[in-house]
């Protein structure tokens, strides 16, 4: 794999499908939990069977990527240090800009249950880059 | 290399991993042991050798006995040691493994008995059988001696197997001595589902032997006592079939939760399962079906839901499985698919069945339905308004006026904090300034949080925006005035205390209230404030989570850091904090008014699924029975309006 590979449409597709998939497996487990309020059995078997499929096409999707990039942070999927280095750039961003804007964005909206429920996020992504940032040192 | 591998006995690998074999070393773990023990005199009596089981709860220690076969004293030819040594030291080694009988046992405690040895500081085991007593004492897990007869039988069909077990103190380090309660409601339950063992239960105290002739009819009874029941008499439905044993009794309740016990082989599964599923499912379907036949024109909408079906109804569910699959190892859950066609079908019809052939109950049934009909499509446009309500900075009084109206109808039992006295007293204890104070409670509910001040101030005033609030909090308070306190209708400078608690969150742009408070406060006047917050960031968006399907009009997840910040930013001085940690019932606090069904499960599943993260910050439990406590960290603020 190299630049060609990069500036592929195979490369962004193979970004979308990890999303993708990664979307939907959330989907399944969320259904699944009404379903079996529901009492659906076999619905909640499908349910369940489908989203631990979807956890390998996930991963299917990272085998392909691994060798390049982490299609979040774009930076290389590699040892323990660099996937940690990896991680904590993207939670370092959500702690100090993403999240800081979205809950301010929600708030103009006057929706102040959304942007508590972002300052809480943000809040424990601090809490996640602290970890993160002790592991790195030890 | 070679040298670097550890082999461990299995009883060692019981001691070393307790946790995996028995799920916790906690007090659970211990009275995990207890049960194991205890389920496997059941399945002896199932077997129906065994008539009668006794446990016997000391200071220290547990002993089970039942007057079945008696664990063989016979040298296994493989292994060289007695059946009994096999079964107490070899994991999976219980003869229910051999999987010859056809009798509705739960099986697959081998692991138990092995286990409970491994843990126990000391074992004793008695065996009564056709040709005598024999005994044998073991010490962590490993045999002292060899099985010794003690006496020759006096008359030989007196059986069965005693064993007496001292769970170890090293390994179950939060042990302190049995929870009498727990054992003593697992066994009543028991009783309930094995109506022809006898079953007996001696403490130091007392000796109880339990009345179980009602079967499970008993357990019904005892759910039902604090509730009031639609029909005089409760519904019962059984069938037999091939593999499958179902019976269920059950009958709607002025509640609007629904409690399910079930029961597999007499084994609790709360966490329900296909025959649980099937239940729900013929009786929905049962009544759709009287619906359309007995009452069309008059139902509006999509037919009956199954938590409509469901709703007020108190059932007990006991299943005969001959070959069970659970999920998991804790038998919480049962997965057969092969029973769930003829449990929903038999239901239906005898749900049918039972309606028709009682005509005034249908009409009952039918009315309570349409109510509950009528009064979902009410809260929908409720929940409904409360989303309309972003993008404004007023609040819109009626959303709040209609909930706490409805909640004010059972607010003191609605949670345990509420009416927890050391809870009130931390907030009072806070109280520092001079007996003829004026005191302003505000959102005061019922009024006990400003009644906790009474005997320190001169007047308690209370302010609420809910009619029926303000009628409740009048029984307590000197005065109460209806009012929002966005907007509260005193001049400034008026109180010389105001105190709230766990209302803020309920408040979009709380800093509005916060100043209204501060205004209404004169200089010098203290602030008292109680929160529940949670333990540190971490559980924090855990929180938010149950906490919002629990009531949809929570705004703010405060952490401690941003009450702070609300207090401080408002302008208010000489901030204190006490905090104090409190026991909820989950169960309980989600049973109300505003909480969905839909949302209850889910709050039951986002306990169940906790990350271990959470497990280390957040203390709660799960009961055997699944029912959920939560420890909630309650933080009491106390600010000061400054001088100039």
């Amino acid at each position: 794999m190299d630049n060609k590979f990069e500036s592929s449409q195979t490369f962004e597709n193979l970004k979308k499908s990890f999303e993708d998939e990664a979307k939907l497996y959330f989907r399944y487990k969320f259904f699944l939990s009404v379903s079996e309020y529901e009492g659906l059995d076999k619905t909640s078997k499908i349910l369940r069977d489908f989203s631990e499929g979807s956890l390998d096409n996930v991963n299917g999707s990272l085998d392909f990527l691994r060798n390049f990039k982490d299609p979040s942070s774009m930076v290389p999927i590699g040892n323990s240090t660099q996937n940690i280095a990896s991680i904590l750039q993207t939670e370092i961003e959500q702690t100090s800009e993403i999240y800081p804007q979205m809950a301010k964005v929600a708030r103009e909206e006057g929706f102040t249950d959304v942007a508590s429920w972002f300052d809480t996020l943000e809040k424990l992504k601090r809490n996640h880059v602290t970890r993160l940032k002790e592991n790195q040192s030890v | 290399m070679n040298d670097e591998i550890i082999v461990l006995s299995e009883i060692e690998a019981v001691r070393t991993n307790p946790s995996m074999y028995i799920g916790s070393v906690s007090n659970d773990g211990v009275h995990h042991l207890l049960f194991e023990l205890v389920h496997n005199a059941v399945d002896e009596a199932i077997l129906g050798t065994a008539s009668k089981i006794e446990v016997t709860i000391g200071p220290d220690f547990c002993s089970v006995e039942d007057n079945g076969r008696g664990i063989s004293i016979e040298i296994n030819p493989k292994f060289n040691i007695s059946n009994v040594q096999l079964v107490l030291t070899k994991l999976h080694s219980g003869s229910k493994f051999r999987k010859t009988s056809d009798q509705f046992t739960t099986g697959l405690h081998g692991v138990g008995l092995s286990c409970v040895n491994a843990l126990s500081t000391e074992l004793k085991i008695e065996v009564k059988n056709k040709t005598g007593l024999y005994c044998q004492t073991y010490k962590e897990g490993n045999a002292l001696e060899a099985l010794s007869q003690i006496t020759e039988a006096k008359e030989s069909k007196i059986s069965g197997t005693k064993i007496t077990f001292y769970p170890d103190k090293k390994i179950f380090k939060e042990f302190s001595s049995f929870d009498f309660d727990l054992i003593y409601n697992s066994i009543e339950e028991l009783a309930f589902l094995n109506p022809t063992i006898d079953f007996s239960l001696n403490s130091q105290i007392e000796k109880i032997s339990f009345d179980s002739k009602n079967g499970i009819s008993g357990i019904l009874i005892k759910a039902l006592t604090q509730t009031q029941k639609l029909f005089g008499e409760d519904i019962k439905f059984n069938f037999k079939q091939n593999d499958l044993s179902f019976e269920c009794i059950f009958n709607w309740t002025t509640e609007n939760s629904t409690l399910i016990k079930s029961y597999v082989n007499g084994v609790s599964t709360f966490l329900g399962g296909t025959h649980v599923n099937a239940y729900r499912s013929g009786l929905r379907n049962g009544l759709n079906t009287l619906i359309t036949e007995h009452f069309k024109g008059q139902w509006e909408g999509d037919p009956l839901q199954i938590d409509e079906a469901l709703d007020g109804v108190f059932v007990v569910i006991n299943c005969k499985v001959l070959h069970p699959n659970f999920e998991g190892q804790t038998k919480s859950r049962l997965t057969n698919f092969e029973i769930v066609d003829l449990i929903e079908n038999e239901v239906a019809k005898q749900t049918i069945s039972f309606f028709k052939q009682n005509s005034k109950n249908l009409m009952i049934i039918f009315e309570r339905l349409q109510t509950l009909r009528k009064s979902r499509s009410i809260a929908k446009r409720v929940a409904e308004r409360i989303f309309l309500q972003h993008g404004t900075k007023k609040i819109n009084e009626e959303v709040y006026k209609k909930q706490f109206g409805e909640r004010s109808k059972t607010w003191h039992s609605s949670a345990v904090w509420i009416t927890d006295q050391e809870l009130l007293k931390a907030h009072a204890d806070h109280f520092e300034l001079s007996e003829d104070a004026i005191a302003l409670d505000v959102c005061c509910g019922s009024g006990v949080v400003g009644a906790s001040f009474k005997h320190k101030v001169k007047k308690v005033i209370g302010l609420d925006l809910t009619p029926e609030m303000v009628n409740l909090s009048k029984t307590r308070l000197d005065e109460v005035h209806q009012g929002n306190v966005y907007n509260i209708p005193f001049p400034e400078n008026a109180f010389d205390l105001v105190c709230t608690r766990e209302v803020l969150h309920l408040l979009p742009y709380p800093e509005n209230p916060v100043s209204e408070i501060y205004r209404v406060l004169k200089p010098g006047a203290q602030f008292i404030v109680g929160q529940i917050l949670p333990f540190s960031e971490v559980d924090s968006a855990w929180m938010y989570r149950i906490f919002k399907k629990k009531q949809p009009l929570i705004f703010n997840m405060f952490q401690e850091e941003d009450f702070r910040k609300l207090l401080l930013g408002a302008g208010f001085v000489d901030l204190k904090m006490t905090e104090m940690n409190v026991w909820e019932n989950i169960d309980v606090w989600i049973n109300s008014y505003e909480t969905t069904h839909l949302h209850r499960h889910e709050i039951r599943e986002i306990y169940r699924n906790a990350s271990s993260e959470i497990k280390e910050v957040h203390p709660f439990k799960i009961l055997p029975n699944g029912e959920i406590h939560d420890l909630w960290r309650w933080c009491i603020f106390s600010v000061t309006k400054p001088l100039s």
